[in-house]
């Protein structure tokens, strides 16, 4: 098993890498400019001085080698440095990656400003749609056809066919502007530190977080449900029920267990998604996480903002795919590297 | 189904059921269903608890909200207008524009003129004298070196300073702590650009002394947190996100700002920007409301809200390539040059051209698409209100029968039967492009039915606004301008017209001002239009100190360029803003930021 990860490790290296190239290339082949949204007024020659200032001027593969250097080893020697306190080099003068549209702000303190907010709606969204959606499938695929399942199934298609923005703009209308019960804005500043503020917490983490939740719901629902059929019609449930076993045991202790392999892969490679963001949801809730960082990075030309975040994605994606395979182990045993 | 799984089934829904439940409700019965503002998270305290007259920090938390969220706040470095405003409330200049494009003393006692000696009589210097007493917000006084400072951080190459205002100042000297003295290179019968209005407020030496040149990039913390001499000062920012305003306690007006605490949220988009003042109560103010007119009306009829419109100098124009931009040219294609100035087939032809405005009907597309936004308009200078003619005014009148008979005048007749004119083989066949853009596309749409109805055949081409406003070296740019037709916004951002009317000059001094390929399209003259006469009126405005004969001078320069259809004016553009109800003191001009009289904003009684 240890080599097997460690062997895995190695061969993200080069993945990794080539992810790298191909991001940094993607952007930088892609047309568009930092100071395109500049007012026309602006002269040509103020425009240059920027782009300069921006190290725009040199050639691709110096600006690719200087990327690498920051992310490999500026950024975490700075990290290092921020978690224990000490000095390392000359931390002053560290050239950092930084925001070109937030003039000098460490693409990491922004990442970092977001990750709360994200964490909030979208991790939560996804803790509950796992808690929900798991029994639901368990519990539909056990009444298999009969009323509950059909309501079951009806409500994860619908689910799974609405996109968040419609559901976003439905909740908002319904319970946002007619009734009025929850804001529409999501505050990010809020400190939460009594009753009231953690009140005010949930209260704005119900229309996102619902919204989240449904889509999500829906096909870690099926997708259970799937998984606990096929293992219903195995001989050992049969062999269960007929040692005189009653119908819990059989379902939580021989069911679930076993349906659950596939279930965990699923919900294991959804992880990333998270730190992803979901840029719809947040920006219709004004949520400003990971993924509205992202979508604004892309139309200012924030180009740092967006090649750190999406290799962060990729450096996340790598790793929950592992951490999948390896759980595949450690839940079924017949499973072996 | 048995006895027993039925009776699970319904205790199985009956959990559902408590699931959705909790799901919905959870803390609603907290604080109860209530509406409106009073329920918002961030709000006033309610008017009940308003003392009489508004003091300083009375009236509670102000919300503004920023679709385009926030990136930096120090306007040097900045790249978007929503930038801008947030610089405004913390940092001040020595004059700024009051709403009719007047300008008002800020920092400095008075606006400095020749009469009272402040101009110096050969235009080449101006010198202010400072507001006696004035603090920054950490409390150290201000002083006329901060202004020296400020000219130095913006002038050195490697600041990538993003302000234009300092081009022509020479140097910015301290004559004495409360005097500040800018010579030009050159006259300046318009002095008032270094240091006025939002574009080029004043930084505090003391806190940028070490973000001068490269390391302008790796000042986070000046770049974020500025220190101003304004009426408030960041508290919290997040890029990209929320900035927290609270009042800057060294302020120099007593009883103001009013509000103890404003709250910049970005993020989301404009119509929901809009429904959260106008449905919600969440937020008291909303900016650049880019929503169809017909949904902003039924918003703004809830009785919540009020729209408004700040006018400055922006137009949505055709501009008329007088070029040909034949592809089949290759390189050659919009190329201009003094010795062959590669004519258009068809557009050079003035009757094309007033056939070509004479089919628009400018009211619709003001109504229909712009709504608040936007007024028909038949000039390039629109706003400010006192350099605007209305000699042109006709163009207001669709005249489609017109155009036909004036087409037909000239010779163009659609002798072959398919619906397009032609003269001597060319056919009038147009490629009009602009960004992509709803209202544009809606736009081109309509004019393109309207040119079809006077036997003009155009075809329509839309391209991503990043590419088109970007860099000249792509094909697609708008300074290449590989069509025969294109649209866009331009207009004149400070109050005086003269640097946006010297963009229609075919030669400076500076060499070609056409965008060609010796200037890298570089060049201002879009339009690729030559007229000697038209530079020579610009260099006599250029060199005209009286207010007068300036407005005369605006009024010639711009009706050569509309009555020779240089360019089509089609819309005099606002930016369309929301405020609550209970909001006071919103006071909109064009060539400030909306928050130019923050200090004066309170709660309505």
């Amino acid at each position: 098993m240890g080599q097997y990860v460690f062997r895995r490790v190695l061969t993200a290296i080069p993945t990794l890498l080539f992810i790298s190239l191909i991001i940094f290339l993607l952007l930088d082949l892609a047309p568009g400019d930092p100071s395109a949204n500049l007012p026309l007024s602006i002269p040509q020659e103020v425009r240059v001085r920027i782009r300069e200032s921006l190290g725009l001027d040199e050639p691709v593969h110096i600006r690719y080698l200087k990327w690498m250097n920051q992310f490999f080893i500026v950024e975490p020697t700075a990290a290092l440095e921020k978690l224990t306190g000490l000095q390392i080099g000359d931390s002053e003068n560290r050239l950092r990656i930084v925001s070109w549209t937030s003039r000098g702000v460490p693409v990491i303190d922004l990442i970092l400003q977001r990750l709360p907010q994200t964490l909030w709606v979208v991790g939560l969204s996804y803790l509950l749609s796992v808690v929900i959606a798991v029994p639901l499938g368990v519990l539909g695929a056990y009444h298999h056809n009969g009323l509950f399942d059909q309501i079951n199934s009806v409500i994860s298609v619908i689910g799974f066919s609405l996109p968040t923005f419609f559901t976003g703009l439905l909740v908002i209308l319904v319970f946002g502007v007619w009734l009025g019960w929850f804001p529409t804005i999501y505050n990010t500043t809020l400190v939460i530190n009594s009753w009231e503020t953690f009140a005010q917490q949930i209260r704005q983490l119900v229309l996102p977080v619902f919204v989240l939740t449904f889509f999500q719901m829906a096909a870690i629902n099926r997708f259970t449900r799937s998984a606990a059929l096929e293992n219903l019609k195995q001989d050992y449930v049969r062999t269960a029920r007929a040692k005189g076993l009653n119908e819990q045991v059989v379902v939580v202790r021989h069911v679930v267990r076993n349906s659950l392999i596939p279930v965990v892969t699923l919900v294991a490679l959804g992880i990333p998604g998270i730190f992803g963001g979901a840029i719809i949801t947040e920006q219709i809730f004004r949520v400003n996480g990971l993924g509205a960082l992202l979508i604004l990075a892309i139309q200012s030309n924030d180009v740092p903002v967006v090649q750190t975040t999406l290799f962060i994605f990729a450096v996340l994606v790598v790793l929950f795919n592992l951490i999948a395979d390896v759980l595949y182990g450690v839940l079924d045993p017949r499973i072996r590297f | 189904m048995t006895h027993q799984e039925n009776r699970r089934t319904f205790y199985l829904f009956g959990l559902l059921v408590v699931l959705a439940l909790v799901f919905t409700a959870c803390a609603a019965p907290a604080a109860g269903p209530s509406t409106g503002a009073a329920d918002a998270p961030a709000v006033a305290a309610p008017s009940s608890d308003l003392p009489a007259e508004p003091g300083r920090g009375t009236d509670g938390t102000l919300t503004l909200l920023y679709w385009q969220a926030v990136s930096i706040i120090n306007p040097y470095q900045s790249t978007g207008t929503k930038d801008y405003h947030a610089g405004s409330l913390v940092l001040e200049s020595l004059l700024e524009y009051d709403p009719a494009g007047n300008l008002i003393p800020t920092l400095a006692q008075e606006v400095p003129t020749v009469e009272n000696g402040g101009v110096s009589e050969d235009l080449t210097t101006i010198t202010y004298k400072l507001v006696p007493g004035v603090l920054w917000s950490d409390g150290t006084p201000l002083t006329a070196d901060d202004f020296v400072f400020t000219w130095q951080y913006c002038v050195t190459p490697e600041t990538g300073c993003t302000s234009g205002n300092f081009s022509a100042v020479a140097s910015v000297e301290a004559v004495d702590a409360g005097t500040v003295k800018i010579t030009f290179t050159t006259p300046q019968p318009y002095p008032y650009y270094a240091f006025i209005g939002y574009l080029s407020p004043v930084l505090q030496k003391a806190q940028f002394e070490n973000c001068v040149g490269a390391a302008a990039a790796t000042c986070a913390d000046a770049n974020s947190f500025p220190i101003g001499t304004g009426p408030y000062k960041v508290k919290d920012f997040r890029a990209n996100d929320v900035v927290v305003y609270e009042v800057n306690p060294t302020y120099r007006f007593e009883n103001q700002p009013h509000f103890a605490e404003v709250v910049m949220k970005g993020g989301g988009d404009a119509e929901s920007a809009a429904r959260a003042v106008l449905e919600t109560g969440e937020a008291d103010y909303a900016w650049n409301l880019q929503v169809p007119p017909d949904i902003l009306n039924e918003m703004a009829a809830k009785g919540m809200g009020t729209v408004v419109a700040a006018f400055g100098g922006n137009v949505e124009r055709i501009l008329i390539n007088f070029t040909n931009p034949d592809p089949t040219l290759g390189d050659a294609r919009s190329e201009w040059s003094e010795a062959d100035p590669n004519p258009h087939p068809f557009l050079t032809d003035p009757a094309v051209r007033q056939a070509l405005s004479m089919a628009i009907d400018r009211t619709i597309i003001a109504e229909q698409l712009y709504g608040a936004g936007g007024k028909p308009t038949c000039n390039i200078v629109s706003g400010p209100e006192l350099y605007v003619t209305t000699t042109n005014d006709g163009c207001l009148t669709q005249d489609i029968a017109g155009a036909q008979a004036l087409l037909e005048g000239a010779g163009w007749v659609d002798s072959n039967g398919d619906n397009v004119r032609e003269k001597d083989g060319v056919e009038l066949r147009v490629l009009y492009q602009t960004s992509t853009n709803a209202v544009r596309q809606k736009t081109q749409a309509l004019i393109q039915q309207w040119w079809g109805e006077i036997g003009v055949a155009t075809e329509l081409k839309n391209i991503d606004a990043g590419v088109f406003f970007g860099p000249t070296d792509n094909a697609d740019s708008l300074a290449k301008f590989y069509s025969d037709v294109q649209m866009f916004t331009n207009g004149n951002d400070s109050p005086n017209p003269q640097a946006y009317l010297g963009g229609w000059r075919c030669l400076t001094e500076n060499g070609v001002n056409i965008a060609n390929s010796s200037n890298a399209w570089g060049g201002e003259n879009i339009e690729r239009w030559c007229n000697t006469d038209f530079d020579a009126l610009w260099g006599e405005l250029a060199a005209t100190a009286d207010q007068d004969a300036r407005i005369d001078l605006v009024h010639q320069l711009n009706d050569m360029i509309v009555q020779d259809y240089v360019n089509l004016p089609l819309v005099f553009r606002a930016s369309v803003s929301a405020h609550a109800n209970t909001l006071q003191g919103v006071e909109l001009g064009g060539f400030e930021t909306e928050e130019w009289n923050i200090e004066n904003w309170s709660r309505a009684r």
